[in-house]
């Protein structure tokens, strides 16, 4: 397995992820359906999170859009006193009284321009949504691999995802993800967050080792 | 059920098995080939065995069709076959099965990625079928970390541990899953899925069986190669120096006949441990000598009548329940250097009964009441010779508290016992405890007569009521 294939291997996985949770379509479940085979071609089982995304991809694929729809609802959008599971970054790591929530979505659009990346023109996502920060690093995964596929250097793009990573993504995803484990609302969504929380722990160990890597290459 | 698979390169031959495991499958090139193994398991199967040459398989590709079968690949068993004697790969296999059917169960936070081969150019192209381990991880329920416990932490040879605000944070990036901090931690809180302890007492019990066979029990270290000898079975553990005494002598109340541990060669121990090993072992031979037990004897130990169930003997208060265990009626006292076992004195003279030392030992055994003054018990069966008491007391340059590694079974006999009582003087408003009086006569020594106009207020008054 080359690092091109690991590289899109984490590109879909994190798509994935980003596409779970939102909120959820008939072309998405549609796309689960063999979504586990075309990651095993890429690897999946190679890694320890394999099963736990393989077990994601076939309880979305198997879920009722109608039943899967009420408990996203019931889970990230609505709640007597808010969502129970809020899938925004400010809302696990901000005190909204000091002003931190602007302040961290500000940040976060600085650190998407510099990275090349802004949000389609006209579109409702939040900046620090889950399923957001889940597609910025979707993306810079398949940066990361075109360059493999055209032999460029790829220390610059690996550096990004370790610093978005290190810095947002698994500062609050963890917490977040146990959240909806423990709101058991769902069998899908339980196994959405086991299979992301497993790619995440895996991640954090894996990303240092590619930029190590990447440096040595470009050494 | 369980499949139990062998690669019969090398001349392996059922005529080493015996009639107990006829349900053993030997399979052609299992080592050279390991995906075999995903055509060979039938479907649900419980738990599956492989006896491979460690040195000719890749153990990522035998992780990666474990986890298409549906198992976690750390609780696959594997048998280096390497390190088993012909005919007793019966016997490994039982004491396998045993550890594996105790596997705990995994969560993704407990697996720790090895770092792959990058020393070739190619290499760094290409990670490969990546290997992973079992790591540990905190139960933040039974952690001692908010009291102010950072044992693991100082334990830890990696620094991946750290103490943070009342609890322990750990680094996955720099641990190196030796296992140091599952034998460590006071309380049983540090959990390595290929490390309980249970499973280990386990496959040592299957190993040892009835005790009619004479059976040595070898810890050997994951990274080392240890030949096969026959009348030892090895137990392999992430680092020999996580042993622990408890650990050595457990294994002799089992019924082992004999114990060794044996870390990497060539050069030493990887993580550089092998201090750890040799300060246990020391000790270990010690206490043997102490309790009347001669390691070169190839003899059975027979396990004692214990109140103690299966999956306790090796668990994190062992030391002291094995040598309670295996103790001779006669007196015995034995100072150590390393052992997690010590004693506690208190010196009334210095000591200001703030109960800090009660408040900080993560094990119980020292504690403290205040219903009738305050008074401090302490039981030398539950003390790991942590040293927390020592380095919180606020009197210990005075001699308030020391600690010594060791034990006295002369002690022991005594349980529980009362080591500090201070009476307290009563509120003159309330009736309820005002401080400890050998605190308010250390307060008063350091006001001196300036003070006494203070001193008969604070010594007669409750905190609540001086405003009174």
């Amino acid at each position: 397995m080359n690092l091109e294939h690991l590289s899109r291997l984490r590109q879909a996985i994190y798509r994935l992820g980003a596409a779970g949770f939102s909120p959820p379509t008939q072309e998405l479940l549609a796309a689960c359906r063999g979504a586990t085979e075309m990651l095993d071609s890429l690897g999946l089982f190679d890694y320890s999170f394999g099963p736990a995304v393989a077990n994601a991809t076939t309880s979305l694929a198997e879920a009722d859009l109608d039943e899967l729809s009420a408990a996203f609802v019931s889970l990230f959008e609505v709640g007597v006193s808010g969502a129970p599971c809020p899938p925004q970054e400010s809302s696990h790591l901000a005190n909204s009284r000091t002003g931190e929530v602007a302040q961290i979505q500000s940040e976060l659009q600085r650190i998407y321009l510099r990275f090349g990346l802004r949000l389609d023109a006209g579109s409702t996502d939040m900046v620090d949504h889950i399923s957001t920060e889940l597609h910025v690093m979707s993306t810079l995964c398949g940066q990361e691999a075109d360059r493999h596929t055209s032999s460029r250097p790829f220390d610059r793009v690996v550096r990004y995802e370790d610093e978005f990573l290190t810095e947002h993504l698994l500062r609050w995803a963890p917490a977040f993800t146990a959240m909806v484990r423990s709101a058991d609302r769902h069998p899908a969504h339980n196994a959405l967050a086991d299979g992301v929380a497993a790619f995440l722990a895996h991640e954090r160990q894996l990303l240092p080792l590619l930029v190590a890597t990447s440096v040595e290459l470009s050494a | 059920m369980t499949t139990i698979l062998v690669c019969s390169d090398g001349g392996l031959g059922l005529d080493t098995l015996g009639e107990d495991d006829a349900d053993v499958v030997l399979v052609d090139e299992l080592c050279r080939l390991p995906r075999r193994i995903e055509s060979l398991v039938p479907p649900n199967e419980s738990e599956l065995i492989l006896a491979i040459h460690r040195s000719a398989a890749h153990l990522g590709v035998i992780q990666q069709a474990a986890r298409r079968l549906g198992f976690d690949p750390l609780g696959v068993g594997i048998i280096d076959l390497e390190a088993v004697a012909g005919k007793e790969l019966g016997r490994s296999l039982r004491a396998a099965v045993a550890r594996s059917s105790h596997f705990p169960g995994c969560s993704s936070d407990q697996v720790k990625l090895l770092a792959p081969d990058r020393t070739t150019r190619r290499g760094l192209l290409s990670l490969g079928i990546p290997t992973y381990v079992g790591a540990p991880r905190i139960d933040q329920g039974t952690c001692a970390a908010g009291e102010g416990c950072r044992i693991c932490a100082s334990a830890c040879p990696s620094q991946a541990l750290s103490w943070v605000s009342g609890s322990i944070s750990h680094d996955m990036n720099a641990c190196v899953a030796c296992g140091i901090c599952v034998t460590a931690c006071p309380r049983g809180s540090v959990h390595n899925p290929t490390m309980a302890p249970a499973a280990i007492e386990a496959e040592i019990r299957a190993a040892v069986g009835d005790g009619a066979e004479a059976v040595g029990i070898r810890f050997r270290c994951r990274g080392s190669t240890v030949a096969a000898e026959a009348g030892w079975h090895q137990v392999e553990i992430s680092c020999t120096g996580m042993l622990d005494i408890g650990w050595l002598l457990a294994s002799l109340a089992l019924g082992s006949s004999r114990v060794d541990a044996v870390a990497c060669e060539d050069g030493g121990c990887r993580l550089r441990n092998d201090a750890l090993l040799a300060a246990t072992w020391r000790d270990f031979v010690v206490v043997l000598e102490a309790l009347g037990i001669d390691l070169t004897a190839a003899r059975p130990v027979a396990p004692a009548p214990t109140p103690l169930e299966a999956g306790e003997w090796l668990d994190h208060r062992s030391t002291g329940r094995m040598i309670d265990l295996l103790a001779p009626e006669s007196n015995v006292v034995v100072g150590l250097d390393t052992v997690a076992i010590g004693s506690v004195t208190i010196d009334p003279a210095a000591c200001t009964a703030c109960r800090m030392c009660s408040r900080i030992c993560p094990t119980g055994a020292l504690v403290s009441t205040t219903s009738d003054g305050v008074r401090i018990d302490f039981d030398p069966r539950l003390c790991v010779a942590c040293g927390q008491c020592v380095s919180v007391c606020p009197e210990r340059g005075n001699g308030a508290i020391a600690m010594t590694r060791g034990f006295d079974l002369t002690e022991w006999s005594l349980g529980r016992r009362e080591v500090r009582h201070d009476p307290t003087p009563l509120c003159e408003i309330c009736g309820g405890p005002v401080a400890p009086s050998s605190m308010l006569a250390k307060i008063g020594a350091m006001l001196g007569e300036d003070g006494v106009a203070t001193m008969a207020l604070i010594a007669n008054r409750c905190v609540d009521c001086r405003g009174h």
